[in-house]
């Protein structure tokens, strides 16, 4: 009886914005689906305390406490857990991890995700990133290509919103884009700069998923227009940007077709050994610590990159007792990231005259342009990076008592223009780079915890000192002054674009996944979120597990239609 | 020794000349002895409502509140003990206390004055010598100073009408002309 009640025609593991899009998939097209997340609930406009909060309201002005800082040394360094996001970050000390080498791993344990607090930069792979591995020899080639993913971009950008401007780079391919908001003088004096000195680097609008136009789908899923409040980390009340809390999840629970079940900890997969398949999930409840069992034909596990890895590395049978699909030792290794440590400041001094009003949620975007039509530097891959120019405004904090008052009161704008950029660098997806189970120690839910293993190597650094170098002379040709260039130190994982440990690739010797995401050793598991990346790109990812996503869940759904998963 | 009610000018005086040399005495006597119930700081046990009144009076020299044109939720001396007993890195707490200690006894080392019973241009005065002196209460002032300028700076009026700032702008120009 009880396995009856617990069986579902498919399980989705994680409810962030991958598992999100396979849900909804699947509930959509009829199949009963059961979308697990470790964490509490976050609904939609209900559970966003700090929302409608003003920076006067903050008890600390959004600075976290001292203590808050000594106990969360770790997601302390992430720029957006602060006082009025911190609710929806994990705290260092309730989810400890290994680290073999320095790690930051930053993770949102709550329906939705780390949706609710992301970036929410959209940029499309092109073909040069999918073909990247298969040109330089370095890690397995995709078996995927960007025509394979062309559609899926496209479907996925017109549900989410994505605000852009058609470029027409090759490097960066257009898609189904909103309106973009202006560009202020000094980002397209930048861009027009670079065009007149150089023929392969552009300065675009950075493209972010924002609601800029309406249209019936968007007000079919109940969510507005973005008001550039930029305190997205919050959670908007209008749904301005994309979440999975306020699009994916309310969408698929209208079908009906949905079971939402939060505060589940996902053990282990289950393989069956009779029918050398996986025949559902092992769930520990977060908070009673109870043990259950849920059944389906179809296991989708998004959990976000680690934490996927993790449950295929908890996943022992007979048939697997080195993990899930784990036959040849591959499970958990070639990690990846990007590279956020170089960053690059200067001023400029050309429009006196002019300054900007308002605001907006993205800033400006240079496309990879090292390494792209050939090898041409002594690392591999390339980087990209973000650009942006706000009005300084100069106030003279002199004094005290009335000539302080006086001074505040005089604060202006001076004609100078602040100007950055920052590096977003490809890092290699090294074997050596990789995450284990530790042997002895447990977290609270008797789950091995996760050992981390990764770090820079030699290629970062150079690649490093290239942007510091080709920067230099970019912001020098446009004219800008007083430049500064700046090594971070960021730790790996602070950029919270972790990929890889589960990879697609076309030689299931060598890989993990196929072309459709499929375990090669057992083929009703799929693995869609960061886990499944061969390569890192430049891009920010998420647009690309969103599409991928999509697209295996589809292929699922056919191949159930089918009798064959 | 005198009582601080009949102390003349300029006895006042002499003392704020001699702050320099006063500075460096530490007289903790007058402060252990109160009975004032505590306010609750935990980085501060041994604090004081007293000494709550002289941060609050320190911060209002410094930046004084504009309740008409720049209201602000809580006065600005509890702000800045928040903000230092809150979020004030080990640095800035032993700042505090030391600072705190030393400016008691600056102006006068047994506290025959009290900096209170000063006039305001003696308070100015006072705190004008202090801000360049280089010393611990330096330190302390700045400290102060410091969340001074973040509780006025981030105050509804100071941000809307000062630094053009807008909760929910709903679009951007990138080429206004100033």
């Amino acid at each position: 009886m009880k396995m009856k009640s617990n069986t579902f025609d498919t399980i989705v593991v994680g409810a962030g914005m991958s598992g999100g899009w396979a849900a909804k998939e699947f509930s959509e097209q009829g199949f009963k689906t059961l979308l697990l997340e470790r964490g509490p609930n976050v609904e939609h406009l209900k559970d966003y305390p700090t929302t409608n909060m003003k920076p006067w309201e903050f008890k600390h002005r959004g600075r976290l406490t001292s203590q808050e800082i000594k106990e969360n040394p770790i997601a302390s360094r992430c720029y957006a857990f602060r006082e009025d996001a911190k609710h929806f970050f994990v705290k260092d000390k309730e989810h400890p991890y290994g680290q073999v080498k320095p790690f930051d791993w930053i993770r949102g344990y709550q329906v939705g995700g780390k949706s609710i607090m992301w970036a929410r930069q959209v940029q499309r792979w092109s073909p040069f990133d999918f073909e990247g591995p298969a040109r330089d020899g370095f890690a397995v080639d995709w078996p995927i290509r960007y025509e394979d993913l062309a559609d899926w971009y496209t479907y996925v950008e017109r549900f989410v919103g994505v605000s852009g401007n058609k470029d027409g780079l090759d490097v960066l391919p257009d898609g189904d884009f909103l309106k973009p908001w202006e560009s202020n003088v000094v980002e397209d004096y930048f861009s027009q700069q670079m065009k007149k000195h150089y023929k392969d680097r552009h300065v675009i609008y950075g493209r972010c998923a924002h609601l800029t136009e309406s249209k019936p789908i968007f007000v079919e899923q109940g969510r507005g227009l973005c008001m550039s409040r930029r305190i997205c980390q919050r959670g908007c009340p209008l749904g301005g940007y994309f979440n999975a809390n306020s699009t994916l999840i309310p969408w698929a629970l209208k079908t009906g077709n949905l079971t939402l079940k939060p505060n589940s900890v996902v053990h282990s997969v289950l393989y069956d050994e009779t029918e050398q398949k996986a025949v559902g999930v092992r769930v520990i409840d977060s908070e009673t610590k109870k043990s259950e069992d849920f059944f389906a034909k179809v296991v989708f596990v998004t959990a976000a990159t680690l934490n996927t890895n993790l449950i295929l590395l908890n996943s022992k049978s007979n048939r697997f007792p080195n993990g899930l699909g784990n036959d040849h030792g591959l499970l958990g290794k070639h990690i990846a990231f990007h590279n956020y440590r170089a960053t690059i400041h200067a001023e400029y001094d050309g429009f006196p005259e002019f300054t900007t009003q308002g605001a907006k949620p993205t800033s400006h975007y240079v496309p990879r342009f090292r390494n792209v039509y050939k090898q041409e530097t002594d690392f591999l891959r390339g980087y990209a990076a973000g650009f942006g120019a706000q009005p300084v405004r100069e106030t003279n904090r002199e004094g005290f008592g009335d000539q302080l008052k006086s001074n505040l009161l005089k604060t202006k704008e001076n004609g100078l223009w602040n100007v950055n950029s920052h590096m977003m660098g490809e890092t290699l997806p090294k074997e050596t780079n990789r995450v284990s189970l530790d042997a002895d120690v447990k977290d609270a839910w008797g789950i091995p915890q996760l050992n981390i293993d990764v770090d820079y190597d030699e290629n970062d650094e150079k690649m490093i000192q290239d942007f510091f170098e080709q920067f230099t002379e970019m912001f020098s040709k446009a004219g800008f002054t007083n430049i500064r260039t700046n090594d971070n130190q960021r730790r790996p994982g602070n950029d919270i674009h972790e990929m890889g440990g589960v990879r697609m690739g076309k030689d299931p010797k060598t890989s993990l996944l196929n072309k459709w995401n499929q375990l090669y050793n057992c083929k009703n598991v799929f693995v869609t979120d960061g886990a499944c990346m061969t390569s890192t790109s430049t891009q920010n990812p998420s647009l690309t597990f969103m599409a991928i996503s999509a697209r295996a869940a589809n292929f699922a759904i056919s191949q159930m239609k089918k009798g064959e998963l | 020794m005198e009582r601080i009610g009949n102390f003349s000018f300029m006895n006042r005086r002499k003392a704020i000349q001699n702050v320099g040399f006063l500075t460096g005495s530490m007289f903790l006597l007058p402060y252990a002895c109160e009975q004032e119930p505590e306010l609750v700081y935990s980085n501060f046990p041994l604090f004081k409502r007293k000494d709550q009144t002289l941060v609050s009076l320190l911060c209002n020299t410094i930046l004084a509140e504009d309740p008409i044109n720049f209201p602000t939720t809580e006065n600005r001396g509890q702000f800045v003990m928040t903000m230092i007993n809150d979020c004030g890195s080990p640095r800035e707490i032993s700042i505090f206390v030391g600072g705190m200690e030393a400016f008691k006894t600056s102006l006068s080392p047994t506290h025959e004055l009290d900096f209170a019973n000063l006039t305001p241009e003696e308070q100015n005065k006072f705190l004008e010598h202090q801000f360049y002196a280089s010393t611990v209460v330096t330190e302390f002032l700045n400290l102060l100073k410091k969340y001074c300028l973040l509780h006025f700076e981030t105050s509804e009026n100071y941000l809307t009408q000062y630094l053009n700032y807008e909760f929910m702008p709903g679009r951007y120009l990138g080429r206004v002309a100033i």
